[in-house]
């Protein structure tokens, strides 16, 4: 939370007001919801004049993207096990190759991970539902499980996403909690499959004891937040209930599996509330923070701030909070909530960050960008790696965070690059398309007067207008 | 608020302290600036995650220890493989053998059981107030707040190292950030791009500096002495600062961060060696990279809290409060571990699981900012406001 939970640097930074006020028969509200809710406009992609109604009705759509064949957690497993015999065989002598037996082969979770990455990337850039995409961004950010890890992780992040995150972003909170928390992904990232309860049968047999990273972040980071209103002794106990959680990777079925061997016996107290030993133990505290109003006042804000702005307008929070109790976090009504508040419709009030960025961008192109892995490559250089976070509250999501004079400049560099592609599209064209009326009259020239196409396209890409949404 | 802020980004960055009004600013040239400059440097490095203090600078004479986290204790001194002996009760984590040899020269000191000012053990609330210098949230870094006690004619007072400000150098000053990427667009491109931006207050001031710290960087870098840097990462972007830092016209302040897996919940011996190796190699790199100006300059570097004194489930370490910090730098009184030590002894720990802070980390910043730059009082409190109860060190410096 508390990197963006300081509304005062926040406010540090003023917004871009263009000097003229918008009609309906200019198209605004539909080109502001195409860069605020979806992901910038793809290519000549149809669209209506009521903004309010397309993002509305992009909460109805279907989400093709999920039919498709998706990286899944069967895959990433086999590929698990391959990697552990791999390393089992060059342990045993460390002069073999076992990429060369057919029994075991190269080791292939690097692979897998650029692909899954490549795979992400293009479907976002193509995306004809970038309002549920946009959704994806946001919640596999606020439960972020990060590359940066290494290891398993790093071939369970696609079906993490695909899995845990995709089916949610419109149904309730609590499932979205329930689907991550138990997720291999999830539970390898923060090691909570060696959380083990001490006086459990494996921590007695064993000496194995807690690890407390995901009670905490659970607490902190996915629902209740910092300010939520626990003890250290709250965590202790989240750390006891989670105990258990394990990863199946050789007994079907595959995946989650509730080890009661290394669970902590006994009834626990958490906030006041007891809780049951066993399974029934973290189904409950799953059920009590993913619908603690706590925890959708922390959601709200997050929401507000990364769709209205960087500084949340307390009344938005309340109204989204609001609307989140009335329907026991229903996260596609809080949305619908977020697209009727008026302050949800200044324009481009919030800047890119690099992952939003590179996708307007690419979308602006209109076409496949290829391999999708180049996108990974241009959020890195933008500094925010995309599915890399470096911490593990994800990726930042204001203004104060990602506008240094450097960061932008390599907007700027990724602009140029992308405008000498051969296939640069007509700018003005383009400008129209993908801005409408949002584009200042001060752009709008300089474009017009640009020395070459390349020089017009880059201006386009690097203007202020395109930064932000 | 914004018109005054332009105007100071714009004009007087470094003049509020001096007294000096805009105008006046405006119509000094650098070199009457230049007599109130200083040739001191400062460096602040964040180990973001969390090091365990307790692993970096082992407290070996202590009774307690073995009893709370054998797993995770290194040979005794002497030993293959073992700590080295830093006197007293505590040794030096073995991964750490360039601190180690400026610890022995008396450039290194450690400091022992301290920590900011956040007691809940969140990563990113303690990390926020460390880089405030608050025990609330407050609106910029303090390390923004010194830019702006420190008067210099140069490029920006105060350099970012990375594409993006940590919150330790966001407010009101504009500050340079390294520009480590492809350059791409010609000569001519950012002046067409900047004007674009003539309404945008927030970019336009984040492009032009943006410009001017690249301007600036290959200037420097180019004229540096051609060595083919094998090492990537961390100690790369540490010996580039160096190398910046060390030029005349170079800034005086910069961060850096060190971002390795500090936050070791889990098989920590293998995590926190590697990680201590990489702040170690940063840290040669940085002091080849300072050349002379090593004898101006003050490297602090600080996390954001300790680790639990006990070895947890997973041969890790959890969310603690008391931890180490180093000062490192030719001025730098070292060669002695500075720690008003609390014991490890159940009844010592904090909350019964961390290591007690006997120390505030703003302390050791006001410290070094009264030595190093010559702050007083007053000027301290506008860095780390509300913060009687953490009175300046003395003695870090060699006077």
């Amino acid at each position: 939370m508390p990197r963006r939970a300081n509304p005062a640097a926040d406010a540090n930074f003023t917004s871009f007001q263009p000097r003229r006020s918008y009609d309906a028969g200019m198209s605004f509200s539909i080109h502001h919801a195409l860069n605020r809710f979806g992901l910038g406009r793809l290519g000549n992609e149809k669209i209506q004049v009521d903004g309010r109604g397309w993002a509305l009705s992009q909460l109805e759509a279907e989400d093709r993207l999920a039919r498709l064949p998706t990286p899944n957690l069967r895959d990433a497993i086999a590929v698990t096990l391959r990697e552990d015999r791999y390393n089992e065989a060059r342990r045993r002598d460390p002069n073999s190759h076992p990429e060369t037996d057919p029994t075991i082969g190269p080791p292939q979770i690097g692979a897998m991970f650029h692909r899954d990455l490549a795979d992400a990337l293009s479907r976002a850039t193509l995306t004809e539902t970038p309002v549920l995409e946009h959704l994806v961004l946001f919640w596999a950010n606020h439960v972020s499980v990060s590359g940066k890890a290494g290891g398993y992780v790093l071939a369970m992040i696609g079906p993490y996403v695909a899995e845990a995150i995709r089916p949610h972003i419109r149904g309730r909170f609590v499932d979205l909690l329930r689907a991550c928390l138990t997720h291999p992904a999830m539970l390898y990232y923060y090691g909570a499959d060696a959380s083990v309860g001490p006086n459990s049968p494996s921590g007695l047999a064993r000496h194995l004891g807690l690890n407390e990273n995901l009670g905490r972040e659970t607490l902190e980071l996915f629902t209740l937040g910092v300010e939520g209103g626990y003890s250290q002794a709250d965590v202790t106990a989240a750390a006891r209930i989670l105990t258990g959680f394990s990863v199946e990777r050789t007994r079907e079925p595959l995946g989650f599996r509730f080890n009661a061997e290394a669970h902590e016996p006994g009834p626990l107290t958490l906030m006041g509330r007891l809780f049951p030993p066993g399974e029934e133990g973290w189904h409950q505290l799953v059920e009590f923070l993913g619908t603690h109003p706590a925890t959708y006042r922390h959601i709200a804000t997050k929401l507000v701030r990364h769709y209205v702005n960087d500084t949340p307008p307390p009344h938005c929070v309340a109204q989204v909070t609001a609307r989140l109790v009335a329907t026991e976090g229903h996260l596609g009504e809080a949305m619908r909530e977020i697209i009727a508040l008026p302050e949800a419709w200044e324009p481009l009030a919030k800047l890119r960050t690099p992952i939003e960025y590179v996708l307007a961008t690419y979308r602006l192109f209109g076409n496949d960008p290829g391999d999708g892995f180049q996108l990974f490559g241009d959020t890195s250089q933008l500094g925010g790696p995309f599915w890399y976070a470096t911490l593990v509250n994800g990726w930042p999501d204001t203004a104060a965070d990602w506008a240094s004079g450097e960061a932008l400049l390599r907007r700027v560099d990724l602009a140029w690059r992308l405008a000498g592609r051969k296939d640069a599209p007509d700018t003005m064209e383009r400008a129209d398309a993908v801005l409408g009326p949002l584009l200042s009259a001060n752009t709008r020239s300089r474009i017009a007067a640009a020395p070459s196409r390349r020089d017009a396209l880059a201006l386009l890409l690097s203007s202020p207008e395109f930064m932000r949404r | 608020m914004s018109h005054l802020r332009q105007a100071r980004a714009l004009l007087g960055r470094r003049s509020a302290l001096l007294g000096m009004s805009v105008a006046a600013t405006l119509g000094h040239s650098s070199l009457s600036l230049a007599n109130a400059e200083t040739p001191n440097r400062l460096v602040v490095v964040l180990l973001r995650g969390a090091m365990d203090g307790l692993g970096a600078v082992i407290p070996y004479g202590d009774p307690d220890l073995m009893r709370l986290r054998a797993p995770l204790v290194p040979p005794q001194p002497g030993r293959e493989g073992g700590m080295l002996d830093l006197g007293v009760v505590f040794g030096l984590h073995p991964a750490l053998a360039a601190m180690g040899a400026m610890y022995r020269d008396g450039t290194m000191l450690p400091l022992h059981a301290i920590a900011g000012p956040a007691r809940n053990r969140s990563h990113f609330e303690s990390q926020d107030l460390l880089e405030m210098g608050s025990d609330h949230q407050i609106d910029s870094g303090w390390l923004n707040r010194v830019a702006a006690l420190i008067p210099s004619s140069g490029s920006e007072v105060a350099l970012a190292m990375g594409p993006v400000v940590p919150l330790l150098l966001r407010g009101r000053q504009m500050v340079g950030t390294f520009s480590d990427g492809a350059q791409a667009a010609p000569a001519a491109f950012p002046a067409e791009m900047l004007a674009l931006h003539a309404d945008d207050k927030l970019t336009r001031a984040a492009l032009v500096e943006g410009l001017k710290e690249r301007g600036f960087t290959s200037q420097v870098l180019k004229s540096a002495a051609p060595d083919p840097l094998k090492r990537n990462g961390f100690p790369r972007l540490a010996r580039i600062a160096g190398e910046l830092l060390a030029a005349a016209e170079g800034p005086r302040l910069a961060a850096l961060e060190c971002a390795e897996a500090w936050d070791t919940h889990l098989a920590q011996m293998p995590r926190l060696a590697g990680a201590l190796h990489t702040l170690d190699d940063g840290m040669a790199a940085l002091r080849e990279g300072l050349g002379e100006a090593w004898a101006r300059s003050v490297v602090v570097v600080v996390t954001e809290f300790g680790r639990t004194a006990r070895v947890n489930g997973s041969f890790g370490t959890d969310h603690g409060t008391g931890g180490a910090a180093f000062l490192l730098g030719g001025p730098v009184a070292g060669g002695r571990v500075r720690a008003n030590w609390p014991g490890l002894a159940d009844h010592n720990l904090f909350d019964n699981r961390d290591l007690q802070p006997t120390a505030d980390l703003r302390s050791l910043l006001k410290g070094v900012l009264a030595q190093h730059f010559g702050l007083d009082a007053q000027a301290l409190a506008t860095v780390f406001p509300d913060s009687l109860k953490a009175p300046a060190m003395t003695g870090l410096l060699r006077a």
